[in-house]
């Protein structure tokens, strides 16, 4: 038998070439079911599953910056290896196998991408479905606690800061008030209810002297006011903006939220597969059909 | 001849397009001569395969297994319906050509519309060389390059580079005719500014003024190639200024349209993506996501489709190619067999410098070839 030969295909042949080589018909069967299963499991491109972020801040303003600490925990071998072995996605005991299964396995898929000043999304990509969520949610708990740390550190020393400055300012202008203004000047003089300080208000005069002294106050305490709103936004609990933009570093997306694939129309690709094993049944075919001399057929028939 | 294949043919140099810039007017005889085939092979219950078609069935089937064909639908989809539009075609007018009296006059009729074309192409070079640039502005490119009616100037280089050896072969042996047509030809070609479509096209017309076996005298070989390089030098000296001509020489500049750098950084990405060959990037989706498709026809073909598809690809070319090597000249087309292997030669290093499974003139000599292989396997019933 010529394989090689040009040969007449009419549907006769192909069902006599098909019952004749009963093994290409098994074999490109099973070969469906196989890539289908194989592809059900570990579609292509992986799953991936993302963990949104909202870092800690004060009124929007991020108080840590997000791509120093992600670098410094996704390079630090020590603490990703700890996480690994936390996840239990690795089995294997020996150090240098962890390591090359994490610059391998791991560090290729694992990607940040930032979506505002105080919102970024951790991103974890793998074949298969089940080694996704427990590595991810242990390597986010550890970066949030690594995040969490830095920023409560960073927002005690700013909360420190703006108080300094608001005491001080408030401190000047007490004293300027004092130097300007005469006692008659001053309407109240009485520490404030939150603990702000005392606020001098002054009486309306109508001498020159009074109303310059007002002027330097007035401009004087707009450096005061600045610094109460500075110090209300880093230390007041009960703005309504916390809602939005936290003090402390928090994880927003659910622990339980399933991986998803990365394939967009995976569907099709479903089609696909019997469809690109159903060409390759039928390129065999077309192979091992028996040629025009064999078959006993004219070779201009079709 | 068939009158859909002639009309095929004569309108394969005017590439206007029809629905964009894809689909052309010789798509549409194309597709006449699909549906008659259809309409046979539905009265016939049948069709005449061999194993390339086989392999070309591989080819499809490793495509759909590519990692971005779903990321890039729309893309795949073109690229995958024009392969199955241009190997159907090809296969289809094979089919066409079941006489030897109709491939010699499908031979001498690209013949003749090669020298139609090269001389209407000269006038129009000459004229905007010397006359009104206005006029002549369609069928030169933005940077000055002669393109005829396509889009593109290499699609009028590969043209050439398919049609050159058919008229080359035939003309006649007088030497100063022939170096008339040399001038011309290589006229054309510096204007379209090519580098690989002018030294494939000097290659081709080298070795038919080389070969010795056509020759009874050594002298007069070194002769005629000496005289072939006067010709080159002539179309230099006269048109020394034209950029064409330098780049067609070689002289790629340092801009970004005509250096190499970006093909180069292409051809670097395109080497990056070799963890992907297995499944293949996807038929037609590597320019969707890098500077432009890779240049160069079977690397394109590993890249897109992976391993799988580019042992297809190469199993149905070497198919033909074994086939076509295997057969003798035949005694009505002595000259047909030559022609072929060069325009072979010319499309192979075309090949490695451009994408070429979506030019056309490309299928027609695939479907010339196919037709001598079979009309070299059936007795003749004339």
């Amino acid at each position: 038998m010529n394989n090689l030969a040009e040969k007449s295909i009419t549907y006769a042949a192909l069902k006599k070439t098909a019952g004749i080589f009963p093994g290409w018909s098994i074999f490109c069967f099973l070969l469906w079911i196989l890539a289908q299963s194989f592809f059900l499991f570990y579609p292509p491109r992986g799953y991936v599953a993302d963990d949104i972020i909202l870092l800690g801040s004060v009124r929007g303003q991020p108080l840590i910056s997000i791509q120093h600490l992600w670098e410094d925990v996704y390079n630090d071998d020590g603490l990703m290896l700890e996480v690994l072995e936390k996840s239990g996605i690795h089995q294997g005991k020996n150090r240098i196998e962890a390591l090359e299964f994490l610059n391998e396995n791991i560090r290729k898929n694992l990607r940040f991408s930032i979506v505002n000043e105080v919102l970024f999304r951790i991103s974890f990509i793998q074949p298969g479905k089940s080694s996704i969520r427990p590595f991810l949610n242990t390597f986010s708990e550890r970066f949030l606690a690594e995040a969490s740390a830095v920023n409560d550190d960073e927002l005690q020393r700013r909360r420190r800061r703006v108080t300094f400055q608001f005491e001080q300012l408030n401190r000047r202008n007490y004293l300027v008030y004092r130097l300007l203004a005469p006692t008659s000047l001053l309407v109240d003089l009485t520490p404030g209810e939150n603990g702000f300080g005392g606020e001098l208000k002054l009486a309306e005069n109508e001498s020159w002297y009074g109303k310059l002294a007002m002027l330097i106050i007035n401009e004087l305490n707009q450096d005061l006011y600045s610094a109460r709103v500075n110090l209300s936004n880093h230390t007041d609990m009960t703005q309504k903006i916390l809602a939005m933009f936290p003090f402390a570093t928090i994880r927003l997306t659910d622990p339980e939220t399933p991986a998803r694939p990365v394939q967009p129309y995976l569907i099709i690709f479903y089609m696909f597969i019997p469809l690109a094993i159903f060409l390759f049944y039928l390129a065999g075919l077309i192979y091992l059909a028996p040629d025009d001399e064999q078959n006993g057929k004219d070779a201009a028939s079709v | 001849m068939p009158v859909l294949l002639s009309c095929y043919v004569i309108a394969l140099p005017f590439a206007i397009g029809i629905i964009g810039k894809s689909f052309i007017v010789a798509d549409i005889f194309l597709l006449l001569l699909i549906g008659v085939s259809f309409y046979n092979f539905l009265l016939r219950g049948g069709f005449r395969a061999n194993p390339a078609d086989a392999g070309f069935l591989l080819l499809i089937a490793a495509s759909l297994a590519g990692k971005h064909v779903l990321a890039e639908p729309e893309a795949f989809a073109f690229e995958l319906a024009s392969l199955i539009f241009m190997y159907v075609g090809a296969r289809v007018i094979a089919a066409r050509i079941d006489r030897r009296k109709k491939l010699e006059k499908l031979f001498n009729f690209i013949a003749s519309l090669t020298m139609v074309l090269l001389s209407v192409s000269t006038l129009i070079i000459f004229f905007r060389h010397f006359g009104e640039v206005g006029l002549t502005k369609s069928f030169f490119s933005v940077y000055g390059n002669f393109k005829g009616l396509f889009n593109y100037t290499n699609q009028m280089a590969i043209l050439l580079v398919c049609f050159w050896p058919f008229f080359i072969t035939r003309l006649s042996d007088k030497p100063f005719f022939k170096l008339f047509w040399y001038f011309i030809v290589f006229s054309v070609t510096v204007s379209i500014g090519s580098r690989s479509g002018f030294w494939v096209i000097f290659l081709q017309t080298a070795l038919i003024e080389l070969m010795p076996f056509r020759r009874k005298k050594v002298s007069k070989v070194f002769l005629r190639f000496g005289s072939l390089i006067a010709v080159v030098a002539l179309t230099i000296s006269l048109l020394a200024t034209d950029s064409g001509l330098q780049r067609s020489l070689g002289d790629a500049g340092t801009g970004p349209r005509s250096s190499n750098v970006l093909r180069v950084k292409n051809f670097r990405e395109a080497l990056n993506s070799a963890p992907d060959w297995l499944r293949g990037y996807g038929l037609g989706c590597f320019d969707q996501t890098h500077v432009h498709e890779v240049h160069n026809t079977p690397f394109s073909v590993l890249v897109e489709t992976g391993v799988v598809g580019f042992m297809a690809f190469i199993a149905i070319f070497a198919f033909y190619a074994l086939k076509f090597y295997r057969s003798s000249e035949i005694e009505e087309l002595p000259n047909l067999k030559f022609a072929l292997s060069l325009a072979w030669l010319g499309l192979i290093s075309m090949g490695m410098f451009h994408y070429l499974l979506r030019n056309r003139s490309v299928w027609l000599i695939v479907a010339l070839t196919i037709a001598f292989i079979t009309l070299q396997a059936e007795p003749q019933n004339e």
